[in-house]
């Protein structure tokens, strides 16, 4: 690390060196220097037998810095990758008291989880306990797994060992990390969030959303900090929250789509009567929804189920649990071959049902499974079938 | 000047068309919804004479019926009363006995179960 900052260092220097012979022979080519890159070359070449404006020896200077700086920047990646606790304990023994509790805060931050002990280890700046430490700290990591950032690295630090799709391939549900989620109010929460736009791919689930113009998609960190600071419970399923940019995330009450991944295998599509699913649904009286819905009864479909393609939809009108307010929830689920993606938004006034059908449709739509990953009509061979089909996903009966 | 505002206002029309329909119909609903409630129009006038027709559904009254909505809902109910405005389903939940009342103007069908 002191080479590639010696380096960087030297070439600012010869820079400002080779800049000022520039401009002694043309103020022009001073500036375009400056501005442009690469120009250096037009005075290199113009200059080049004049003892007084040549600057060659500056430019071949130059070369000699990115050189030592590239040849740094690889001896650092390389320490690094050896011995990662040795290398981060090795710098921040010269960091202050305060940097060092800042690093801490930073990594637990990051959802990484840092017993009191190895906290004091690495504060106290130590060469030897800060290794320790560190150490430790890294192998509880590895245990208990990091979510998708973990599996990334674990699958290119480690050759591969660790499966990359574990989550997509277990026909069942398959728990989050314990990623402790932070407390904290709502307001930091949102402060915190990071909005995503464009494209956003979980490669460990296999799939991928085109994030509309008009949306910010937030991270599944970001959401279960939002909903912990809402009071709700965790949700293991939660693949993130999707909201218009006009709708301000400062809001607790703020509407939201709810992303959710459900890994319990292939869903059947066999035909269905909407009138007989809601008839089912009326009929069970401890129904157990698989999608996300308002703390409620079900009073009536606002908009029956519809298979079109591999999107399921629907949109149920709730009456809240102790109230007599009304909410309608909507659903639009990609089907995929293992599983299948959920878009809903919950607890919507009913006057805005037709903005929350189009929302999830369009979100649904924008979706999709990457290669060898999609639904395919009949039950695949190898892969274990969901314990709900199309019909009786709405019904909330299986 | 001309020019330039002719091929910005250009650009701005194609961005317009390749936005999605379904994009462009959430903007519309989106500012929908931030505007206050306007003042709800008056009844057509062949609403208000179909109103002064015989009303099939008051025949229905006391049986379990579904009705289905304009926005393709379902409410599956035992029809306990019948007005101009509103037809009133009981339905039944887990945790209790719901007097539902669907706007006239907004059911599409309603048939014996």
């Amino acid at each position: 690390m002191t080479l590639l900052f010696i380096a960087y260092g030297l070439s600012f220097i010869i820079g400002i060196l080779m800049l000022v012979r520039v401009f002694k022979a043309s103020v022009l080519d001073g500036v375009l220097t400056f501005f442009i890159p690469l120009y250096f070359i037009v005075p290199l070449i113009k200059h080049w037998s004049d003892p007084d404006h040549d600057i060659k020896f500056h430019v071949l200077a130059l070369f000699a810095c990115v050189g030592m700086a590239l040849w740094g920047a690889t001896r650092m990646t390389q320490e690094f990758a050896g011995d990662p606790g040795g290398f981060l304990s090795s710098h921040l023994v010269s960091a202050s008291a305060e940097e060092r509790q800042k690093f801490v805060q930073d990594m637990r931050d990051e959802g990484i989880a840092i017993s009191a002990e190895d906290e004091k280890a690495i504060v106290s700046g130590n060469k030897d306990e800060v290794a320790k430490a560190f150490g430790h700290v890294m192998e509880t990591a590895h245990a208990k797994g990091l979510g998708e950032e973990a599996v990334s690295v674990g699958a290119a630090t480690s050759g591969g060992s660790r499966k990359r799709d574990a989550e997509f391939d277990n026909p069942r549900p398959v728990a989050v990390p314990d990623r402790p989620v932070e407390v904290m109010s709502y307001a930091e929460a949102a402060r915190r969030a990071v909005f995503n736009r464009g494209r956003w791919t979980r490669e460990a689930t296999g799939f991928s959303v085109d994030v509309p113009a008009r949306f910010r998609l937030i991270s599944p960190t970001d959401a279960r900090r939002l909903e912990q600071a809402r009071g709700r419970a965790e949700d293991k399923r939660l693949m993130g929250w999707i909201l218009h940019e006009n709708l301000n995330l400062a809001d607790p009450d703020i509407w939201h789509v709810s992303m959710r991944w459900h890994s319990d295998g292939w869903v059947s599509s066999i035909a269905f009567d909407p009138a007989q699913q809601l008839t089912t649904a009326l009929a069970n009286k401890t129904p157990a929804p698989r999608v996300a819905v308002s703390a409620g009864d079900l009073v009536g479909y606002a908009a029956v189920p519809q298979l079109e393609g591999q999107v399921l939809s629907w949109t149920e009108e709730r009456v809240l649990t102790n109230s007599d307010t009304h909410v309608v929830d909507c659903h639009a689920l990609r089907l995929g071959l293992r599983g299948m993606l959920e878009f809903s938004i919950v607890g919507m006034e009913p006057g805005s049902l037709a903005l929350c059908q189009t929302t999830v449709r369009l979100l649904a739509d924008k979706s999709s499974f990457l290669p060898g990953k999609e639904y395919v009509a009949s039950a695949p061979a190898g892969v274990a079938a969901a314990p709900y089909t199309v019909a009786t996903l709405p019904t909330h009966s299986y | 000047m001309r020019a330039l505002m002719v091929v910005m206002l250009a650009a701005a029309s194609m961005d317009v068309a390749a936005a999605d329909p379904s994009e462009a119909k959430i903007d519309q609903l989106m500012s929908a919804a931030a505007k206050p409630a306007a003042a709800r129009p008056a009844e057509p006038k062949a609403a208000k004479a179909k109103a002064n027709e015989p009303d099939s559904a008051t025949s229905l009254v006391g049986q379990r019926v579904a009705v289905t909505t304009r926005s393709n809902g379902l409410y599956l109910g035992t029809l306990t009363s019948v007005t101009r405005d509103a037809l009133v389903l009981a339905i039944e939940l887990p945790s209790r006995n719901l007097s539902y009342s669907v706007p006239r103007s907004s059911v599409a069908s309603i048939s014996p179960r």
